[in-house]
């Protein structure tokens, strides 16, 4: 998917990638049935999500090519959004047996963007991609491109703290390579992402939240006094706030949130449709956004739970939520077994790919390419513990330790 | 993006049915006949249509209509038209100012002050709008006399 580029080749169009995603996971489905039976209530969701898309396509006029292939450059519509369901299914059936193959297959589209960026970097590209303000790798826009080598980031770092491993300078180099990637990108999303993986993955990799508990209280607060100072004056000195401002452009985000909740507030149930929000944003776009030109119309909001709610209404809006919950639910229950797991540095990198990813939709739009790399990761957890940590609390096989 | 091939502009507006090039292409078409004073009806009507089929939200569809309409002065499909294109983006000023325009055209001063009113409070740079202001002005002035 990461080389699905148009047949032109000089345009970033996602028809290509959405529907290679409409398309294979049928085809897996074909030669490999999934028992739907093992995945009821996530699969439920899914069905909760596409069946309110097509009541809502049904109730806003909305025209059938854009419901089918969704926006023009997002093509996230409904065949994408049910392959993605597939695929996350399907992951969750085979890579909860075999998970290093997907970590593997991450580390790879780490590694060919480490190549390929760097040879955009160079300007030695010899696709003529529309320029943007920093390379784009396929995905047509630095922003994704950044968040992208934020997200993977955690792979290397993994293999980086492994003390065990071999070759381990090779993925420190890879490691530092991602950063100076992120940082030539002129975008901010994957220097966040990336920062957010490095505490989040440490964290978990030596449990450091569970130490921190445990170590006597007046340490907790002297070091918590420690930091109250240096946030204080973070938040305090206006300087920093214009520079945090316009680095993370936070004003211009919550204008594209408040329209979101202005759109769904008129249309509470069934939202406006899959991917149909740049066909309401005229009429509710503030005078701000209405400054930024003429014609500019919003079609995403910069933040997939407001985007849901907006484009498909509360049933949508809470069946992401449950669904978000349930993984996390999943999560938990992963970590509490963790220790009985041969494999749980790749359970720690899913982990992480999957709260990165999600982190990263709630200031972004959501992009076809990272959506199915977070999915992926999530069906990978709900497989293990479906098939895994289920039966083994189910069989009373083992006493979990702490 | 070249407007003034229309092999060009009728591949976009005829292909996949992907509203936002459609849209691109038309505003541009309009855009560059407008410069030229040579509004062509005949090209442009199909684009309108074509992108209200995709969206019946198509503001700047319900604007092309409107603005054919107009050179084939029929005013009240004017005025339907341009109402519609602003009932999907009230703070388009080009909207606006066509609507001043046709208040003005119907001696409707009172509504053409308050559309000028809204649009320097929105966008004062907006193209013609210092035109259809002073030409207001002027036809208030003659009126007062």
């Amino acid at each position: 998917m990461f080389f699905a580029v148009t047949t032109s080749l000089n345009s970033p169009a996602m028809l290509f990638r959405s529907s290679l995603l409409a398309i294979l996971p049928v085809l897996i489905l074909i030669r490999h049935p999934l028992n739907f039976k093992n995945y009821k209530f996530i699969s439920t969701i899914f069905l909760v999500i596409l069946l309110t898309y097509i009541i809502s396509w049904q109730i806003n006029g909305q025209s059938l090519g854009n419901f089918l292939f969704g926006a023009y450059n997002r093509n996230i519509g409904i065949l994408a959004l049910l392959g993605l369901f597939l695929l996350t299914l399907e992951s969750a059936d085979y890579f909860s047996k075999f998970t290093k193959k997907l970590t593997k297959v991450f580390y790879a589209t780490a590694i060919i963007s480490i190549i390929y960026g760097t040879i955009q970097v160079l300007d030695q590209d010899p696709i003529p991609w529309e320029k943007g303000a920093g390379f784009g790798l396929t995905l047509g826009n630095p922003n994704f491109s950044s968040s992208l080598l934020g997200i993977l980031s955690v792979i290397p770092l993994s293999y980086v703290l492994n003390w065990e491993k071999p070759y381990r300078y090779l993925h420190l180099y890879a490691y530092v390579a991602l950063l100076v990637l992120i940082l030539l990108s002129n975008s901010s999303q994957g220097f966040i992402l990336y920062t957010f993986n490095l505490i989040f993955y440490t964290s978990l990799r030596f449990d450091l939240l569970h130490k921190f508990l445990e170590i006597k209280r007046r340490y907790k607060v002297w070091s918590i006094l420690g930091i109250l100072p240096i946030m204080l004056f973070l938040v305090l000195n206006k300087n920093f706030i214009t520079y945090l401002n316009s680095t993370l452009q936070i004003n211009h985000r919550l204008e594209h949130w408040k329209m979101g909740y202005r759109i769904w507030r008129d249309h509470v149930f069934f939202g406006v449709g899959i991917e149909n929000i740049s066909r309401f944003s005229g009429e509710y776009r503030s005078e701000l956004i209405r400054s930024w030109g003429q014609y500019t119309h919003p079609d995403k909001i910069h933040n997939s739970l407001i985007d849901n709610f907006a484009t498909g209404g509360v049933f949508v809006g809470f069946a992401w939520i449950v669904f978000i919950a349930y993984t996390f639910f999943v999560i938990g229950k992963l970590l509490k077994a963790i220790n009985l797991h041969s494999r749980k540095m790749s359970i720690f990198v899913l982990i992480s790919i999957w709260i990165t990813y999600l982190v990263q939709t709630l200031f972004s739009t959501d992009h076809i390419y990272l959506m199915t790399i977070g999915m992926l990761a999530a069906g990978a957890l709900i497989g293990i513990y479906t098939y895994e940590v289920k039966s083994l609390v189910r069989n009373n096989f083992a006493k979990i330790p702490n | 993006m070249d407007i003034s091939n229309k092999m060009y502009t009728d591949k976009v507006m005829n292909g996949i049915p992907y509203y936002e090039p459609a849209e691109k292409v038309s505003v541009g078409v309009l855009n560059f006949q407008n410069s030229n004073n040579s509004i062509d009806c005949l090209l442009l009507e199909p684009y309108a249509n074509r992108l209200l089929e995709m969206s019946k939200r198509s503001s700047q569809g319900y604007y092309i209509l409107a603005a054919c309409s107009e050179l084939k002065n029929q005013p009240d499909k004017t005025f339907e038209m341009v109402n519609l294109a602003l009932k999907y983006d009230p703070l388009n000023t080009v909207y606006r100012v066509a609507r001043v325009a046709y208040f003005i055209n119907i001696s409707d001063f009172d509504r053409a002050q308050r559309e000028v009113d809204i649009i320097q409070g929105i966008d004062p740079s907006t193209d013609q709008f210092s035109y259809v202001k002073d030409l207001l002005q002027q036809k208030k002035n003659l009126k007062q006399k």
